[in-house]
């Protein structure tokens, strides 16, 4: 477990202190516990991602009827006091077994640089490159029965990398799970296969002479050797959600995102440590309305889904969920009936794995105008995660440069860990 | 040797539309003298260390691997059949001029050192991705007319420092797009890329391991701050000073604070290095924020979560706020004041700078150019990382300031620079060490051994394309074949992207190698029932086993089959003899083998 740090700063005690209250008055009355997982700690996380800055208003913090709300209706959900947007129905159906943060607060409002501190709890360097939290936890769970990928991403366009950690702890990238997973299949069959990596071995050998241990260091053959051992793993089945019942296929939505996060939870049945699925196109800077909605669709179907589909397998409390964005969008809506980027209290949702779930915690205002009530950082989220999947955020690392960086620089958010 | 020279007629018949079966190497142009004289002098440096430390160099390689790495280097492809088969015409002691007379003739290497100087200058495609006003590909096109012409480093680099106008038909503006035309990051930037220094780390605190101070950098970024994106383009301003909020006036516009960021030294650092990236309108025009085609860019703050300055882009028509406290910052170079020329016009600034940055005298710019040129050529920098130049020590000072003096005496001549180094010994010194040698690492460190280079994505593509053409896909080529050849390139380069601004490549990832065992490039041209397919033609037309083995290797690999290679393969084509289903097959097989040998993947 990690320790806390000795030196908590004034300012931060203030802060956790105001975040407590805050879940105390906004809903979670009675946050409890998802059962079982009370002593055992998370084994996996599943990033759902959506790319482009996903609005806050039209997710889990809506604020209708206002200047700002827009055409968007809220909904009751179970937890109480707490509305979400109405399209997410099923969601709200699921919120006892939901954390939701509403007062994400940072610095960066361009993609590319908010994408890269959502995911790693850092901000961008020109010194320095961060590891995606999935790609930390696929480095620090990394399990030698998976034959697969530690760390697979579907459908993004730019997938979570390894940073500093290596590249080969950069994502597996995958499309749609309708289609199979390219060059998996070799195009000779098996036998001629091993036909061609014998001839493959006799010109390395030749190759080496000379060059030693420099030939090996390139990696090129021994990437050759684990391709071919994913090639012949059955656990590459998980990626084929056509093995599924038809029902539960149905579950998930006829969407690439509902079908990934259906592929998402067989890659942790088989043990892979760290799932990103993606779900693009956010960043609705026109019309926003209109092209949010089959969005929040995708969302609501894949993710309500993943949630019950996982209970049900008595995954979830081993299975961490986080829904996040690189930033949210303005309450302010432009005169193209679009929403612009926002960093000053934009939301993401967190479930499974042990958290405290059935609560939300910080506020916006509902004008818009104010800052948001005790703001939290995506370092302290990852934190959070981290301690549950028992992983020292602590732990110093070298960059390649030599460089000491500490893997995680926030602090865990209590009211979700107890 | 014949032989395969007869077969790979048809092959490339069976490619081209013209009855043009490839052009010969001409050894006529004599290569410049004065390359040659700084080449003798690079290696008799390096011999005088080799003696000094007791290391025997590698053995230097023969004209085909010679003619791989140099069209690898330099053409960013391998050679082909053709070209290989003109060498091989040549007289044996005339070989290797001609390889370097024909280079530097080939209008590839215009462009492959015009996407060189533009990954110095702006970083990799994946740096920044193109927008409405950022044009990569047009800077690339315009670098590589300016290199076709030879045109001096100093002069482009000036031009790319003061340039005005739209980053369409002003392509040289897109340095200043590339940094978003902010003052900070142009500053960072500029250093970095045409001085290899390193000073905005001293942007916000003072560098504890150089001379740098917090207002060298700030004196740098003020020379950008009359620096504007208009709607016609990049323009300088007759008026405009970059001033820093001081600090109370700052913390009080903040509003709130971040709670996060946990103020012990290394996350204090780590904050104050992030404000450079951070320009925030704090002047709550909230529905701006972020907004990518925002170009309301006269007055920023940099909002600084330790009390530290707060910088503000000061427009004369729209004073601030007087309760602001601000504090002016004047112009100015962090080293040899003297070679800044007086400020004078509308554009003074930014010209002084580019003439500062530029001038003979300035430490750095020559340095920086010969340096990143070595680690680019010869596979390690003279100094790494190379925008450390003031704060590492250079493997080989002497031979730095070597190439800086004569790099600078030619008038930053960078066809000459890269001729010298490419025509140098050191260049053709093998990857592979005798029996015996000593460590390989000691040897590497003193160059007296070739290291391995990784084939970027683009010289993969284009090398596992042109593996199975008989001539070369350059301009002669037909248009179709040349789209063709572009459209698998890029469809290829998808899959396997380097990334950011990194000079070298990537490691490799599992995916990039599943793309090349099972995906459909490297498939598609080793089938083995394709008739126009390589195997089938190598099957066919081969009069023996030797010259299809030959072929084979010489089309991939740029070498022959070493003899327990042609015993192996050839036994299998023995085994087969008669049955040319059969035999298209194992040669299809031994394509695929030679496309995914590392020998094939990096240059040795």
């Amino acid at each position: 477990m990690e320790p806390l740090k000795p030196h908590l700063s004034r300012r931060e005690l203030l802060r956790l202190g105001g975040g407590a209250l805050a879940s105390l008055t906004l809903g979670g009355l009675w946050p409890r516990r998802a059962s079982a997982a009370e002593a055992g700690h998370a084994k996996a996380l599943i990033v759902l991602w959506l790319d482009g800055g996903a609005s806050q208003l039209e997710t889990f913090d809506p604020h209708p009827g206002g200047k700002i709300g827009g055409p968007t209706q809220a909904i009751a959900t179970k937890q109480k006091g707490v509305q979400f947007a109405a399209g997410l129905p099923r969601l709200a159906e699921r919120a006892d077994k939901l954390a939701v943060i509403r007062s994400l607060v940072t610095k960066e409002g361009e993609h590319q640089r908010g994408r890269y501190l959502m995911r790693t709890g850092h901000p961008m360097l020109a010194t320095a490159r961060h590891p995606a939290i999935s790609a930390a936890v696929a480095h620090e769970l990394e399990r030698d029965e998976v034959k697969i990928p530690q760390h697979v991403s579907f459908l993004s366009p730019h997938p979570p990398r390894g940073g500093y950690l290596g590249v080969p702890f950069d994502a597996f990238k995958v499309g749609d799970p309708a289609r199979p997973v390219p060059d998996l299949i070799s195009p000779v069959g098996k036998q001629r296969f091993e036909r061609r990596l014998k001839g493959l071995e006799l010109l390395e050998g030749g190759f080496r002479r000379g060059r030693g241990e420099r030939a090996g260091d390139t990696q090129h053959l021994d990437l050759a050797r684990r391709a071919k051992q994913m090639m012949d793993s059955p656990q590459v089945e998980a990626f084929d959600v056509a093995r599924e019942p038809a029902a539960v296929r149905e579950a998930y939505g006829d969407t690439p995102f509902g079908r990934a996060c259906l592929a998402a939870r067989r890659l942790v049945e088989v043990g892979v440590p760290a799932i990103e699925v993606s779900l693009g196109n956010w960043d609705t800077h026109v019309d926003h309305f209109e092209l949010t909605k089959p969005k929040t669709e995708a969302l609501d179907r894949g993710f309500s889904a993943l949630l019950d589909d996982l209970a049900q397998r008595d995954l979830l409390d081993s299975t961490l969920i986080l829904c996040a964005s690189e930033f949210g969008r303005t309450p302010t809506i432009n005169p193209l009936e679009g929403r612009d980027h926002w960093t000053r209290g934009f939301s993401l949702a967190l479930a499974g794995g042990g958290l405290v779930v059935g609560q939300t915690l910080g506020s916006t205002d509902p004008q818009g105008e104010q800052a948001p009530k005790a703001p939290i950082s995506p370092a302290d989220v990852y934190a959070t995660l981290l301690k549950r999947l028992d992983i020292d955020g602590s732990q110093v690392f070298d960059t390649p440069q030599g460089r000491p960086i500490t893997l995680n620089e926030g602090r865990p958010l209590e009211q979700l860990l107890s | 040797m014949r032989a395969w020279i007869l077969l790979s007629i048809p092959l490339g018949l069976a490619l081209s539309f013209s009855g043009d079966d490839g052009r010969g190497v001409s050894a006529k142009r004599t290569p410049s003298l004065r390359s040659q004289a700084l080449g003798a002098s690079i290696d008799s440096r390096l011999s005088a260390r080799w003696s000094e430390r007791g290391i025997q160099p590698a053995a230097e390689v023969d004209e085909l691997t010679l003619a791989r790495r140099l069209w690898l280097d330099l053409l960013g492809t391998i050679p082909s059949l053709a070209e290989l088969r003109a060498l091989e015409q040549t007289p044996a002691a005339e070989r290797r001029a001609a390889l370097l007379e024909q280079v530097f003739a080939d209008p590839r290497f215009n462009a492959v050192l015009a996407e060189r100087l533009a990954r110095i200058a702006v970083g990799g495609r994946e740096t920044k991705q193109d927008d409405l006003l950022y044009r990569r590909g047009r800077l690339v096109t315009w670098l590589t007319a300016q290199v076709r012409q030879n045109r001096p480093w100093d002069e482009l680099v000036r031009e790319l420092l003061t340039a005005e106008g739209l980053s369409t038909d002003a392509p040289a503006v897109n340095f200043a797009v590339s940094q978003d035309v902010d003052p900070v990051k142009l500053a960072a930037r500029t250093t970095r890329a045409f001085l290899g220094v390193r000073i905005d780390c001293a942007q916000c605190h003072d560098h504890p391991f150089t001379r740098w101070r917090q207002r060298d950098f700030e004196g740098l970024a003020a020379f950008f701050a009359r620096t504007e994106r208009q709607v016609g383009g990049v323009r300088d301003q007759a008026q405009g000073e970059l001033e820093f909020q001081l600090p109370s006036a700052a913390a009080a516009s903040m509003g709130m604070g971040m709670g996060s960021m946990a103020p012990d030294d290394e996350a204090h650092r780590e904050a104050k290095e992030q404000e450079q990236d951070w320009p925030e309108d704090v002047e709550a025009k909230e529905s701006k924020e972020g907004d990518d085609e925002d170009d309301d860019e006269e007055e920023k703050l940099v909002r600084a979560p330790f009390g530290q300055p707060v910088r503000v882009v000061r427009d004369p028509k729209r004073p601030l706020d007087p309760a602001i406290q601000t504090r002016t910052v004047q112009p100015r170079v962090p080293l040899a004041p003297e070679l800044l020329p007086a400020i004078e016009g509308r554009r003074g600034r930014r010209r002084a700078l580019a003439a500062w940055v530029t001038h003979p005298d300035n430490p750095f710019f020559a340095r920086a150019l010969v340096n990143r040129f070595w680690l680019w050529l010869m596979g390690r920098g003279l100094v790494e990382p190379v925008d450390e130049l003031d704060s590492s020590a250079p493997r080989d000072e002497v031979l730095l300031e070597l190439l800086a003096r004569e790099f600078r005496r030619s008038g930053y001549d960078l066809r000459h620079l890269i001729r010298a180094i490419v025509g140098t010994r050191a260049y053709a010194l093998s990857s592979a060490q005798a029996e015996g040698a000593g460590e390989a690492e000691a040897a590497l460190e003193a160059m007296a051994l070739r290291p391995l280079k990784a084939l970027r994505g683009d010289q993969l593509a284009s090398a596992v394309l042109q593996s199975t053409s008989f001539r070369a896909y350059d301009e002669r080529r037909a248009p179709l074949l040349r789209l063709a050849f572009w459209g698998g390139r890029n469809g290829f380069v998808e899959r396997h992207a380097d990334d950011l601004a990194l000079e070298e490549p990537e490691e490799e990832t599992l995916l990039q190698r599943l793309h090349l065992l099972n995906g459909d490039q490297v498939t598609e041209r080793t089938k083995a029932d394709d008739p126009f397919g390589t195997a089938q033609r190598l099957a066919l037309l081969a009069p023996d086993d030797a010259v299809a083995l030959d072929a084979a290797f010489l089309a991939t690999l740029t070498r022959r089959p070493s003899p327990a290679e042609r015993d192996y393969f050839g036994g299998l084509l023995a085994e087969v003899e008669g049955e040319n289903g059969k035999r298209a097959e194992v040669l299809a097989d031994l394509l695929w083998c030679l496309l995914n040998t590392t020998e094939f993947a990096w240059s040795r």
